[in-house]
């Protein structure tokens, strides 16, 4: 759910953001991944392809402590299939799945496997693997654990796989898209240093942390890719990740820092391209604070920062002022009244409501450095008014587990909806159940808990359109900017489609020797 | 017998630095920078107004000589519009604040062990000459990775971190010396007349350790000046509303080509302070080793 | 010899044990919990137990300490959770790179080093002798890491001469080699040019000059020979500086070796790669101060090896 980088730490980088994607959250901008090795412009045969994402790969294994890290679920999107991928709001396409379906209160859902897949060693993907792939994950030891608490998995026949939840959730097929079939396996250790799948392309070399190599998988369902070898390498620093674009060095790369994307968009060689993205600055105000328990308070706090200002000069590539708390591209997206920068309003409503301006300092804890720039400007335009904010800076253990213990003032994160549905983030954030945010509100509650149990897609987002009026005007948190995705990419490749999760797939990719 | 006549015995008077000060007229030249260091790092930031939280993010990334709202900002502006001069002369006083303190707990806890040790023999000497050992084979750099990594934020987990594995030289040099000098007439001396152990230690040891003593303290004073700026750029240790060196010359690595500014006066900040400290300490201990040999 | 090497080895166990020791200290003060990292925010309370159990941390902690200590000695190190592998594999996986860097940066050091020194201590006192002086004391203090940064902007983005980072070819290797050779150049350099200085009004070499020899040979065969012994010791003592200036250069230059992974595990969490990281760090340490002592005996008669007070 949170997305964290850090420039020098890139592996660190890589964990966070693996739970962002879990909690939903795309990937922002960063840094982080890298090496410039040669070969980039490929050209010959079906073509070389070499990318360069913001995280390392480090871990092949789709189920563990690192399943949802970018690099992990990159490298899973290539080498593995999930069993639906997510389109866009609300919408999945299907890959070993080939029809789905779910009971009336979105407690059982039952997938049809596609017929006639198979591993890249041959062996078919059955029912079973699907089971053993789940039942692994429910043991593992990571982060896609949390999401199938309490869940149970069976296989009634060789291509009927059906998940029971222990209650209502219609948020099962965005989580499930996250979760990647591997063949059962003894030695998990030796076999995901270089993994057989069922995806678009096979492992040749895996140096973790620097290059993974793969090459097209002739026997994959939807047609064998055109590329012949694909390579993504780690490039941890931003600036020799845009060098090696501009050189050919690298062919793709994605999630780059605003400063960057202008000079890239001067290189005509090159095409630039961002993408909406289910990502939003979020940042939670502590209701259960007393200084913040007064929504007019938070609504005053909101209205005195200049965000369009700040959004302007720091992302004006990949930002646009947010009026809802999930992104347009989220099913349950419902745009608001957009909350007006105006700080004699802002100070006269705090006068009004006997702010404490001598004794309140809000503490304002993050954990991912590149949200330091935003938060700064934040806190100066807080300062303006007599607001004092601190930015605490918190190492991500600690971060995290002040996070759960709801031991901040304020907030600041980068979230998104996983599977693009408002019920991977409003109803799985908001609830007073889930206890996250400090605020609890019944009316709220039983809105979510409405959207939650249902799979009639209009009466969810006529829920979850009154859900998002009460999280707005009671300002539960400030929600300043949808985030976009930006890629970059030479222009002798072809057919590369951005992806909105920053996550992206290449079996469609062709590349013209230039 | 006062320390004075002792030191006025022992045949050591320094008539060498002196007569080449007066040779070398730029001898002054590292004790003059390192003043200003230190006199912009004391009034400086009553003169300059800076604070980390405040930015002005129209006025970002200025290049140096660029007017801005408040001023003009001789060395640029970084990423969210702050001056870089104030962030140097900000910087300069972090740098002194930790430097002093990691020198300080070093210096402390290293002479007292070392003294200690050399004074006493034995088993005491045998415990610290090992841990001594240990410390040694171990990058003192490595150490603090590890520790300000895991311990943390805070200037106490960079003043810890550094210090942990800083006081060894201070130990060495002081059981050293403490060894050659308690086999001297006026410590048997003492120890006839019946001066208590603690007494014999304090008045009649430590004082021939000062000179070689803050001759080292400098030199470690420069390379935890040059620590904390490595760990901070790490991204360790320091939190980010501290100003620092290391730290903005790890912001500024993204804007290299944009705007190297922010990369390069911190640096060359650092550098130049360093070299001058490193020079000042090299001449303190050519003068009290000569002493010593 | 015998009882030396002995106490020397003694020595070196109880290094690795005072290591693994503090660093599980440390790991133990740490604030925020393993489990919790691993399993990320959306984790129940039961699931956090559970793994907090399945790795032990349930147990009182000299129990901890004391299965850890057994585990170590049997050089298990655990799996990294990171990457999904035994830490040591993963260790040492980074290891030749990190070997390969260091070796570079000792060689030009070296090479460097004594051209510089020479050209400063044979004239002791000249211009040209102060000059490099000067210069090297500039290189010792000179920050590495900025110096890279600097490297990377000159040679890397303005000239395009050089890949900035990343690891792979021979070209990968020069910017950051030298970087780390810097200080060690510094200090070969003020060492050798005041063992040449000295050499240099020595009899032996007053008598050579007599006999005709060219400066050069004068030079190359008494005075190189006799200032090389203080070289080796030095360089021996200093290789555990340099493999800790190559955690923080490989940091820089994203060079792929035990430093930047283990910068990545302490960020990480990722304990077990952090103690396997540090202990092979400490042998290595332990190994070349021996191997320095020993070569130094060999090339000196005049030294013996003892233990050392």
């Amino acid at each position: 759910m949170t997305l964290r980088m850090r420039r020098p730490l890139s592996a660190v980088a890589a964990t966070l953001t693996a739970m962002a994607v879990v909690a939903g959250c795309s990937f922002g901008e960063s840094s982080d991944t890298a090496g410039a090795e040669s070969d980039g412009d490929g050209g010959a045969g079906g073509g070389t392809l070499t990318v360069a994402g913001p995280i390392a790969i480090e871990n092949l294994d789709p189920h563990g402590a690192a399943s949802m890290d970018a690099g992990t679920q990159l490298a899973a999107r290539a080498i593995f299939s999930q069993l639906v991928i997510s389109t866009g709001s609300g919408e999945f396409e299907g890959e070993l799945a080939e029809s789905w379906q779910s009971n009336d209160d979105a407690s059982v859902w039952t997938f049809s496997l596609r017929s006639g897949v198979e591993f890249s060693d041959g062996t078919p993907v059955t029912a079973e693997d699907v089971v053993a792939s789940f039942e692994r994950v429910l043991a593992g030891e990571g982060p896609l654990a949390g999401n199938f608490e309490g869940y149970t998995v069976d296989a009634p026949d060789e291509s009927t796989v059906v998940f029971t939840a222990p209650s209502p959730d219609a948020a099962f097929l965005g989580k499930i898209s996250s979760f990647f079939v591997t063949p059962q396996v003894e030695n998990d250790g030796e076999f995901f240093s270089a993994p057989v799948g069922s995806g678009p392309f096979v492992v040749e070399s895996f140096e973790p942390g620097q290059v993974l190599q793969v090459s097209a998988n002739p026997g994959y369902w939807d047609g064998e890719p055109e590329l012949e070898t694909l390579e993504f390498q780690s490039i941890p620093e931003v600036a020799a990740r845009m060098t090696a674009l501009k050189t050919g060095e690298v062919d793709i790369t994605w999630s780059m820092p605003d400063d960057q994307i202008a000079e890239l968009r001067a290189d005509e060689n090159l095409t630039v391209e961002s993408v909406p993205s289910p990502g939003v600055f979020t940042m939670w105000m502590n209701a259960s604070r007393p200084a913040l328990a007064d929504p007019a308070v938070r609504r005053a706090l909101w209205q005195a920062v200049d965000f369009e200002a700040i959004i302007e000069s720091l992302f004006p590539e990949t930002g646009t002022p947010a009026d809802a708390p999930v992104s347009p591209s989220v099913l349950g997206y419902a745009p608001q009244e957009p909350v007006q920068y105006d700080p004699d309003a802002a100070k006269a409503a705090l006068d009004q409501a006997g702010f404490d301006y001598e004794n309140t300092v809000i503490e304002w804890q993050y954990s991912q450095p590149q949200f330091r720039n935003f938060m700064n400007a934040v806190a100066s335009d807080l300062a303006e008014i007599g607001v004092k904010v601190e930015p605490t800076n918190k190492e991500q253990a600690v971060f995290l587990e002040d996070l759960l213990a709801l031991n901040w003032d304020m907030n600041m994160q980068q979230i998104g909806s996983q599977g693009y549905d408002a019920a991977t983030n409003l109803g799985r954030l908001y609830t007073c159940e889930a206890n996250r945010i400090g605020y609890c509100n019944e009316e709220l509650d039983k809105l979510l808990a409405a959207a939650g149990s249902t799979s009639d897609v209009a009466e969810r987002e006529d829920l979850y359109a009154q859900a998002t009026e009460i999280i707005w005007n009671d300002a539960v948190g400030m929600y300043p900017m949808f985030v976009e995705q930006p890629y970059a990419w030479r222009n002798s490749v072809e057919g590369f489609t951005p992806v909105s999760d920053g996550v992206p797939y290449f079996h469609e990719v062709t590349v013209s020797g230039d | 017998m006062t320390q004075a006549d002792l030191l006025g015995a022992d045949p050591v008077p320094d008539v060498e630095a002196p007569t080449r000060r007066r040779k070398r007229p730029l001898a002054a030249v590292p004790y003059v920078i390192i003043g200003v260091y230190l006199l912009a790092a004391i009034i400086g930031p009553l003169l300059i107004d800076y604070d980390p939280v405040r930015t002005e993010v129209t006025e970002r990334l200025l290049p140096p000589g660029s007017q801005t709202s408040t001023g003009t900002a001789w060395l640029g502006t970084d990423a969210v519009g702050r001056d870089m001069l104030a962030q140097i002369v900000y910087g300069a006083r972090t740098s002194f604040i930790i430097g002093i303190a990691v020198v300080g707990v070093c210096g402390t806890v290293g002479v007292a062990l070392g003294a200690l040790a050399g004074y006493l023999r034995g088993l005491s000497d045998a415990v610290v000459s090992r841990l001594i050992d240990i410390l040694m084979a171990f990058p003192g750099i490595l150490l603090a990775i590890i520790i300000a990594g895991i311990l943390g934020r805070g200037m106490h987990v960079v003043i810890i971190a550094l210090s942990v594995g800083g006081w060894v030289g201070f130990a060495r040099l002081s059981r050293s010396i403490t060894m050659s000098t308690r086999e001297r007439d006026w410590v048997d001396a003492a120890r006839i007349m019946g001066v208590s152990k603690p007494a014999t230690l304090t008045r009649h040891i430590v004082p021939f350790l000062a000179g070689s003593v803050i001759a080292l303290a400098t030199i470690e004073l420069a390379s935890a000046i040059l620590a904390e700026a490595a760990l901070s750029f790490l991204g360790l240790g320091l939190p980010p509303d501290v100003v620092s060196w290391g730290q903005s010359i790890a912001n500024g690595r993204e804007y290299l080509e944009t705007a190297w500014w922010i990369t390069v006066f911190p640096g060359i900040a650092l550098t130049i302070l360093v070299i001058s400290i490193g020079l000042a300490g090299d001449r303190l201990t050519r003068r009290y080793t000569r002493k010593r040999d | 010899m015998t009882y030396y090497l002995v106490k020397r080895l003694a020595i070196g166990l109880l290094t690795i044990w005072g290591v693994v020791t503090a660093v599980f200290v440390v790991i133990r003060f740490a604030p925020g919990d393993q489990a919790t990292v691993a399993l990320g925010p959306d984790a129940t309370v039961e699931q956090v137990e559970a793994l907090r159990h399945s790795l032990g941390l349930d147990r009182p902690l000299l129990v901890q300490y004391f299965s850890y200590l057994g585990d170590v000695a049997a050089l298990d190190f655990g799996e990294s959770y990171r990457y999904g592998r035994p830490a040591m594999q993963a260790v040492l996986e980074r290891f030749p790179a990190t070997v390969t860097l260091t070796l570079t940066a000792t060689v030009i050091a070296l090479i460097a080093g004594l051209l510089l020194g020479v050209l400063a201590g044979q004239r002791p006192g000249s211009l040209l002798d102060r000059a490099v002086s000067t210069f090297t004391l500039g290189l010792q203090a000179v920050p590495p890491f900025w110096v890279g940064i600097m490297f990377i902007l000159v040679f890397a983005l303005q000239f395009r001469m050089l890949p900035s980072a990343g690891g792979g070819s021979p070209a990968h290797l020069v910017l950051p080699a030298v970087t780390l050779s810097i200080p060690f150049t510094a200090l070969v350099a003020r060492i050798s040019r005041s063992g040449i200085a000295e050499a240099m009004g020595e009899a032996y070499v007053q008598t050579a000059r007599s006999k005709g020899l060219t400066e050069r040979s004068v030079l190359s065969g008494h005075v190189l020979k006799n200032s090389l012994i203080p070289v080796v010791t030095v360089v021996g003592l200093q290789l555990g500086n340099l493999l800790g200036g190559a955690v923080v250069i490989e940091t820089v230059f994203a060079w792929p070796g035990l430093g930047s992974l283990l910068v990545s595990a302490v960020g990480n969490r990722d304990f077990a790669v952090v103690q396997a990281a540090t202990v092979l760090i400490a042998l290595c340490v332990i190994v070349l101060n021996l191997t320095a002592d020993i070569v130094n005996a060999k090339l000196d008669p005049r030294i013996r090896l003892e233990a050392p007070r």
